[in-house]
């Protein structure tokens, strides 16, 4: 039995080809293929080859789940760990939009509990500073933040995250 | 002024956005972050978080914040040690769309006024757990009447303040209740507040009246006859029911699942035996013959139990048990009843902890009867103290193995 092998083409024109069985784990694919029948690949114009790459690899490995076998269940949530491990944060975030958009569900589990565990036990600055976002509370914000951080939240963040807030 | 140059930079993206439908890695939009992960993804990020992560997370840019003030539906708190309170007083307002809010306290801290922000601003909640909180008062129930008449699963065991009339009250408004919780709540359970809640509350389905001692014959029946939904009881340490009580509801709650510690008398002869009152004495002593009865009464109207706890109650005899072991004889003759359903094994589980007055033959029969019942690794018929029953064994270990 020949599986049909199914063409995919990012933003920027790359070429990535994956067995049928592999694809259909996107139902977003899943779908085009059925619509459109496209010959010259399925045209992903929202997924950079960078991160085309890295789905295309998790829809590889994860095509043929195991279903009782409970060694391979370990070995795949290894290769899971692995697969995010050496991943920075700007590519986690891109993986996490391109598996939303392809309706990967496994991926998108997969990546959202990996920023879930990250974020875990963090304070506000920490998070801040993980994700690089900029503070953007306007003064009275932060005042009334600092009104409630007084009259009760204290246990939120470690004590230098006040002295932080009001540098910026 | 630069608050207008962001302004137009804000704009510009979002109609790239919107044009180009947001690339995804690589060459796209310089300014794109975190910061704008949409809603949708951020929300399901943060119900991966534990509690605590979930507020810090909404104090982390005000995108952020206004994505989990708008979109945020479950939030615990139990975390909290100190300033439960507080915390509750500050997030109400904003956190308007909570459906499941968990507020348990190991060390007390809600009050009143907290639960009436909740009550205020959280008017879709359907789920709410206070237990514990003793430093409620009436004051809470009476806020959530109003507030939260949604609500479909209220947990106030622990909160001994509550009164009978206030949660009588909360039943009149509160009329989609499918499960409540009022474990240990003395003085809130009566048999009015029953009454009324068995009244108004007609789709309740789980009910938890453990050591709800003020609780008698007069608020069961009253659940037997308006409730025919309850699937689940927890009566453990009612000791005002008396076993006549068990018999009624065997005929009435035909899809009762489990009763966990069934309301025999026997417990509170254990129980009050110890006080010495005399007159409390020849109650329990009436109270012995209805045992035998209650099981055999519970065998013959309930064919969807799977669940027994009989822990303690010494003077089970086996004639209680024969008629267990039949029920599952009985019951195969309802061939129009669904099949294939959950309810099939019937017992799965059976507590005969201490009842010492068994035989092991009886109590081999049952066995024999529900296969789904193990005395071996995965244990789900108790003995514990019983020396006449340790020759009973499920099919496991006397050969033809079902594993």
């Amino acid at each position: 039995m020949s599986t049909k092998k199914i063409t995919l083409l990012s933003s920027d024109n790359e070429l990535f080809t994956v067995d049928e069985e592999a694809a259909n784990q996107s139902l977003t694919i899943k779908h085009l293929i059925e619509d459109t029948e496209p010959e010259n690949g399925v045209p992903l114009p929202q997924v950079h080859s960078k991160i085309l790459a890295k789905v295309t690899e998790y829809l590889i490995k994860h095509a043929n789940e195991p279903d009782n076998d409970a060694a391979a269940k370990e070995e795949l949530k290894n290769w899971d760990d692995k697969f995010l491990e050496k991943v920075n944060h700007e590519t986690l975030f891109d993986l996490i939009l391109a598996a939303n958009y392809l309706d990967i569900k496994g991926l998108l589990d997969l990546t959202c509990q990996t920023v879930a565990d990250l974020m875990n036990g963090m304070s506000v600055v920490e998070v801040r500073k993980l994700f690089n976002i900029v503070n953007d509370f306007t003064p009275e914000d932060e005042a009334e933040v600092r009104k409630r951080r007084k009259r009760g939240t204290k246990t939120i963040g470690p004590s230098n995250d006040q002295a932080n807030q009001s540098n910026h | 002024m630069i608050g207008e140059v962001s302004k137009t930079g804000k704009l510009e993206f979002s109609f790239e956005q919107l044009v180009l439908g947001g690339l995804v890695g690589g060459d796209r939009m310089n300014n794109m972050g975190w910061k704008d992960l949409p809603m949708e993804l951020l929300l399901r990020i943060v119900s991966l978080v534990d509690g605590r992560t979930v507020i810090v997370a909404s104090g982390v840019c005000t995108g952020w914040r206004e994505a989990i003030c708008l979109g945020l539906t479950r939030l615990s708190l139990s975390w909290c040690k100190k300033n439960m309170n507080n915390l509750v007083l500050a997030l109400a307002p904003k956190f308007t769309k909570l459906q499941v809010l968990s507020l348990r306290q190991t060390i007390p801290q809600l009050e009143d006024n907290a639960v009436e922000s909740v009550a205020n601003c959280c008017s879709e909640l359907l789920d709410l757990d206070l237990s514990k909180s003793f430093k409620l008062t009436d004051r809470s129930l009476y806020a959530l009447a109003h507030g939260c008449q949604r609500i479909t699963k209220l947990n106030i065991s622990g909160c001994t303040a509550f009164s009978d009339v206030a949660l009588s009250y909360l039943s009149g408004f509160c009329r989609n209740l499918r499960s409540l919780n009022l474990c240990g709540c003395t003085k809130a359970a009566s048999d009015r507040a029953l009454k009324a809640i068995a009244h108004n509350c007609n789709r309740l389905q789980y009910l938890n009246l453990g050591w709800c001692e003020f609780v008698g014959d007069a608020g069961v029946i009253s659940l037997a006859r308006w409730c025919p939904d309850i699937r689940e009881l927890d009566l453990c340490g009612c000791s005002l029911i008396t076993g006549a009580i068990t018999r009624l509801m065997g005929a009435t709650f035909c899809d009762l699942v489990a009763i966990a510690r069934a309301p025999l008398p026997q417990l509170r002869s254990q129980l009050r035996l110890e006080g010495g009152a005399s007159e409390e004495v020849g109650r329990s002593q009436r109270g012995l013959q209805y045992c035998d009865d209650s099981i055999v009464a519970l065998a013959e109207g309930c064919f969807y139990l799977r669940s027994l706890d009989l822990y303690q109650c010494h003077n089970i005899t086996d004639r209680a048990m024969y008629s267990l072991a039949n029920r599952r004889m009985t019951s195969k003759r309802d061939l129009w009843k669904p099949v294939g359903s959950r309810y099939d094994e019937g017992l799965v589980n059976l507590n005969l902890g201490q009842c010492t007055g068994l035989t092991a033959q009886a109590v081999q029969a049952v066995c024999d009867s529900f296969p789904s019942l193990h005395t071996c690794l995965r244990q789900s018929l108790t003995i514990s103290g019983c020396l006449n029953l340790v020759s009973v064994h499920c099919t496991c270990t006397t050969g033809s193995p079902i594993l």
